[in-house]
């Protein structure tokens, strides 16, 4: 797993987004990160816990495409300028059928799949 | 695997799952090639799916999601 920083972590993703295009598949995962790496332990009363810190909540995301994968911690200052841009990723990547209408295209595909060949 | 079917109630479900318990809680986005969107939503507990096909959906998702990152990422719940 690699820590990225927020920015090449969508450049990255864009490259699998753009790879899962012909073949592949893309996994996402997003969580709320404390930034504890350890489990809490079970017996409390044996370790009392921690006077509570103040908390600062982020956002720990993880993606993977095969054996490739990738991880970008969002901050609470980073959060708006993030969201914006992973927002405009996803719109931008994901490509599905516009309509539930069972339009056959497919055969057009294929005659220009073939002209290019 | 079961698969929630309206995407109203799916996303009732994500916020109240969530809401439950923001710690436990993870979102996956999985893209398959040529073979649609899926959503999973579980705090290894409860677990809810939603699979599309259409472009419709990706914005519906796209909201969501930024919905839940902006409350991930905050001090509250």
């Amino acid at each position: 797993m690699v820590l990225l920083d927020n920015e090449q972590f969508l450049t990255e993703l864009t490259k699998f987004y753009q790879k899962a295009k012909t073949s592949g598949t893309v996994v996402v995962t997003m969580k709320r990160y404390d930034g504890k790496t350890k489990p809490t332990p079970r017996t409390e009363k044996k370790n009392p816990p921690q006077p509570a810190e103040p908390q600062e909540y982020k956002c720990l995301m993880r993606a993977n495409m095969g054996s490739k994968k990738i991880s970008t911690v969002v901050s609470p200052k980073d959060v708006n300028k993030f969201q914006l841009a992973y927002s405009n990723l996803i719109r931008g990547n994901i490509e599905l059928k516009k309509k539930e209408k069972k339009a056959d295209k497919t055969k057009n595909d294929k005659k220009n799949s073939k002209a290019n060949q | 695997m079961v698969y929630v079917n309206s995407w109203e109630e799916f996303s009732k479900s994500v916020e109240s799952l969530y809401f439950s318990d923001p710690m436990k809680f993870r979102f996956i986005t999985k893209l398959k090639a040529n073979n649609g969107l899926y959503l999973k939503v579980s705090n290894n507990q409860l677990c809810y799916q939603y699979k599309t096909e259409y472009a419709q959906d990706v914005k519906k998702a796209e909201k969501l999601i930024s919905q839940l990152m902006r409350h991930m990422a905050s001090k509250e719940a």
